[in-house]
């Protein structure tokens, strides 16, 4: 930046200031006298940039105001390097108050506006603050041996960069490891937490084991007290079902069952003995025995029993049957009767022996017996009627001819046909009317001649022949009609007979068994005929069996089975007795089962929170390791930065140094006259020089106040080339108030040439001096400003 | 007599721009601790450069540095 006008009021000791047309290049020269304000003008360019000066503490600034006057301001105009010109102006109230703008050529609208935001552009715009100004381009009398502020230098350097992450960095490094302390304590917390519920992997399983045996032994306790309910229940309900039947039994019939009830019911009581005897194994309970032998012994001897009775029951089923066939119940009466004469009853009598199949039923025989009758009655008319048209005309031949043996022509030989003629020619007297008129009615032929009377006796002997004949076989079959009618009522009292036999033989079954044996014992003779087929049977079965269903009889039947059915309910209300013993003393096992059972799963819930929580713990564990190795990892990327950055500051100060160095030492020899050629700087940029008389490095303490001024400025010249470079700027002023007070005038001269010729981006060179000795082409292109001791206000134009 | 003034070269004092220095010297420790140490974790050190130049707000440079 190049100062182009500078213009103050009531600053110092001036009034006014007004400088305007400041050359770009070259020297301006604020020369005069002690007091005379030229410290003040270069006082006025950090005042205008900074806000500051370099002789007052900042906040001592208002005392830069002049001397009775309580406002001052300052305005300061460059060129910068964007290629446009700034105006910065500031106000100073002696209350401490200011204000501040930042203009640019040419736009109305300020840039900036308040001193904050004034300084943040400026220092954008500059690229460096007052510290980097002070220690670089602007060399004050009253600082001039200062060692050059470590900040600045590392600012210089570029290592501030850097180094202003470090203070962040360390921060996070410590707090990160304050965390990690703080996790670490809690690690060793959680790690207590753990080993205080010693967990055990194996508890939970054994608990588990426990509880599952325990249930198991639950459950099996209480199937098996459900097994026995149900086994008392069902043995209750199927003693009871045995028993009914057996009482049922007993009871029917007032102690003898009918034959179907015995057959009925004694399968039932087998069946029932039988699923009495399965119901343990049913049930999966044991038991020794649950009772009913004996009445099952009982029922097989009673079935062998009724067994033998099947020859009886066979017998007289089948005498029901035959007559029931016999008596053809139910069916149509035939038309016909037998086709056969053998199927006709023998003896007369229509009916069957007993025990004998018969050949034909009731309906046939009778229906044969209706035929022949039919047949017999028409013989028997039949034979009335030949009889009747035959008996007349044979008497009347016979007569008639016996009659006609006396006439002559029969006497004559002349044959009965002319006995006949005669006859008819002349009749007898008695004779002739019906004769004459049947001849006359028939047309008999005129002239017929009868035969001979004998031949008509004949004939007529032979008609009443005939009709005798057929008067004996009317006769004849008038007698068997009459046996057939008497067969016919003797077939029907057969039938009522049998069918009376059939409808006892089906009430006796119906009976009580033993008065059914009783009555097939004592079957009426003559019911059917000949001996009832059961008998011999029955017989045998009394002879082997004896009576055993006689009502009343002792150690018959029902008194057995009720004597047995009182056993077996007896023997089961013993046993049911046992079972409801066995569940009471189950129960209260089942109860402290249940009891253990609970238990132990509250043994697990708690184990299995106590589990959870390890697990927690476990989990807590990993994530405090997780991220204290997370914490670590950025605690050692952070120190790890910071070594990096470390290094990387040490190299960068090397290299300012070595150049900064380097710098120097050319421009030494210069500003020297070559008496100190090799310059070296310590890493606080301490500068020692190597004197050719002590052939040694040198500190500036030990060197005298002139040469010591040039090495220092030398260094200012470096640092100021070092910043302009950073800042990259087209050019800058530079800003000493006498440099060169302890150099003698053609030293002064020499210096303040080699200074210029230095670098030519230092082209603008504010120098105060009481008195400038300058070579002739420098005292052409410098602008002079004088300074006196009275003068406060300073007004040029170049 | 006192030399003539010479010009100095005044881009030699330019600064030395403090991210490739940083890259520079970060490079060349990886360089070294990998060769020398056997402990050197290369992603601490990737991790610290990254984050080094993610402060500085220049993660345009940070592929470069890898």
């Amino acid at each position: 930046m190049i100062i182009q006008r500078l213009t103050a009021s009531n600053l110092f000791k001036y009034r006014e200031v007004a400088l305007s047309g400041i050359p770009e290049q070259g020297l301006i020269a604020l020369e005069g006298g002690n007091e005379s304000g030229k410290s003040s003008i270069l006082e006025m360019i950090p005042l205008a940039l900074f806000g500051r000066t370099l002789s007052l503490p900042p906040e001592a600034v208002t005392r830069a105001i002049r001397w009775g006057e309580t406002r001052a301001s300052v305005s300061l105009t460059f060129a910068h390097g964007d290629g446009h010109s700034y105006t910065v102006v500031r106000h100073l109230d002696a209350n401490g108050a200011g204000r501040a703008r930042l203009l640019r050529e040419g736009v109305k609208q300020p840039v900036a506006s308040g001193a904050g935001e004034v300084q943040a552009a400026l220092r954008r715009l500059m690229g460096f603050d007052f510290d980097q100004y002070e220690a670089t381009l602007h060399l004050s009398q009253r600082r001039g041996d200062d060692p050059v502020r470590a900040e600045t230098l590392r600012a210089l350097a570029g290592v501030s960069t850097l180094e202003g992450l470090v203070g962040g960095l360390r921060e996070e490094a410590e707090a990160a490891a304050l965390t990690l302390a703080a996790e670490r304590e809690e690690l060793q917390k959680t790690e207590e937490s753990l080993a205080t519920l010693a967990i055990k992997e194996e508890a939970l399983a054994e608990l588990t084991r426990k509880r599952e045996l325990t249930a198991t032994a639950l459950t099996a306790n209480g199937v098996g007290i459900a097994r026995l309910r149900e086994f008392a229940a069902a043995l209750e309900q199927q003693v009871s079902a045995v028993g009914g039947e057996g009482r049922a039994l007993v009871e029917a019939g007032e102690g003898h069952g009918t034959l179907a009830a015995w057959r009925t019911a004694l399968p039932r009581l087998m069946t029932g003995v039988r699923r009495l005897k399965e119901l343990p194994e049913q049930h999966g309970v044991e038991v020794e025995e649950v009772g009913g032998e004996p009445l099952r012994l009982w029922c097989e001897e009673m079935r062998e029993t009724l067994g033998g009775l099947e020859p009886v029951l066979k017998a007289v089923a089948e005498e029901e049957q035959r007559l029931e066939r016999w008596l053809a119940t139910g069916e149509k009466e035939p038309e016909t009767g037998p086709k056969d004469e053998k199927d006709r009853p023998p003896g007369g009598r229509s009916a069957t022996p007993a025990g004998r199949e018969p050949a034909a039923t009731v309906q046939q025989l009778r229906a044969g017996l209706w035929a022949r009758s039919r047949r017999l009655l028409g013989r028997r008319r039949r034979a009335l009627g030949l009889m009747g048209s035959l008996l007349l005309p044979g008497l009347a031949g016979a007569v008639s001819g016996g009659a006609a043996l006396y006439f002559p022509a029969w006497e004559a030989g002349r044959g009965w046909w002319r006995t006949i003629e005669a006859f008819l020619a002349a009749p007898p007297a008695w004779m002739i009317g019906p004769w004459s008129l049947a001849g006359h009615s028939i047309g008999w032929p005129e002239g017929w001649q009868l035969p001979e009377s004998l031949a008509i006796l004949a004939a007529g002997a032979t008609l009443l022949v005939a009709g005798l004949v057929a008067a004996l076989r009317a006769t004849r079959a008038g007698e068997s009609l009459h046996r057939l009618q008497q067969e016919l009522e003797l077939l029907e009292t057969e039938r009522l007979r049998a069918d009376k036999a059939r409808k006892r033989l089906r009430e006796v079954r119906t009976l009580p068994l033993g008065e059914m044996l009783a009555r097939l014992e004592k079957w009426e003779e003559g019911i059917l005929p000949g001996e009832a087929p059961w008998k011999q049977a029955l017989h045998a079965w009394r002879q082997r069996h004896g009576d055993p269903f006689t009502r009343g009889e002792e150690g018959g039947a029902a008194s057995r089975l009720l004597a047995e059915c009182i056993r077996l309910e007896t023997e089961v209300a013993e046993l049911l007795v046992e079972l409801r013993a066995m569940i009471a003393e189950e129960e209260p096992r089942t109860e402290k089962l249940r009891e253990e059972v609970t238990h132990l799963e509250d043994a697990i819930e708690f184990e299995q929170e106590r589990r959870r929580r390890g697990l927690a713990l476990g989990e807590r564990l990993t994530r405090i390791g997780e991220g204290m190795a997370a914490t670590a990892r950025e605690i050692r990327i952070r120190e790890v930065a910071l070594d990096l950055i470390a290094g990387s500051c040490r190299e960068l100060l090397g290299h300012f140094r070595n150049r900064v160095q380097r710098f120097v030492s050319q421009t030494v020899p210069s500003l020297t006259g070559s008496r100190y050629q090799l310059v070296k700087l310590d890493p606080e940029l301490r500068v020692e020089a190597l004197s050719t008389e002590r052939n040694d490095f040198v500190t500036l303490g030990e060197l005298s106040s002139g040469v010591r001024q040039q090495l220092l400025l030398a260094l200012r010249l470096a640092l100021a080339q070092a910043l302009v470079a950073r800042v990259a700027d087209k050019g800058q002023f530079l800003a000493l108030d006498e440099p060169f007070t302890y150099l003698d005038r053609e030293r002064f001269r020499l210096t303040l040439a080699a200074m210029m010729a230095i670098s030519p981006r230092l082209g603008q060179l504010w120098m105060a001096s009481p008195e400038f000795v300058l070579s002739p082409e420098m005292a052409a292109s410098a602008w002079r400003i004088p300074c006196t001791l009275d003068c406060d206000n300073l007004v040029m134009e170049n | 007599m006192m030399s003539s003034p010479e010009v100095t070269d005044s881009d030699e004092l330019r600064m030395i721009d403090p991210v490739a220095a940083f890259l520079a010297y970060s490079d060349g420790e990886r360089e070294r601790a990998a060769a020398t140490e056997a402990d050197f974790d290369a992603a601490i050190h990737q991790a610290a450069v990254e984050l080094v130049l993610a402060r500085l707000d220049t993660g345009g440079k940070a592929g470069e540095a890898s």
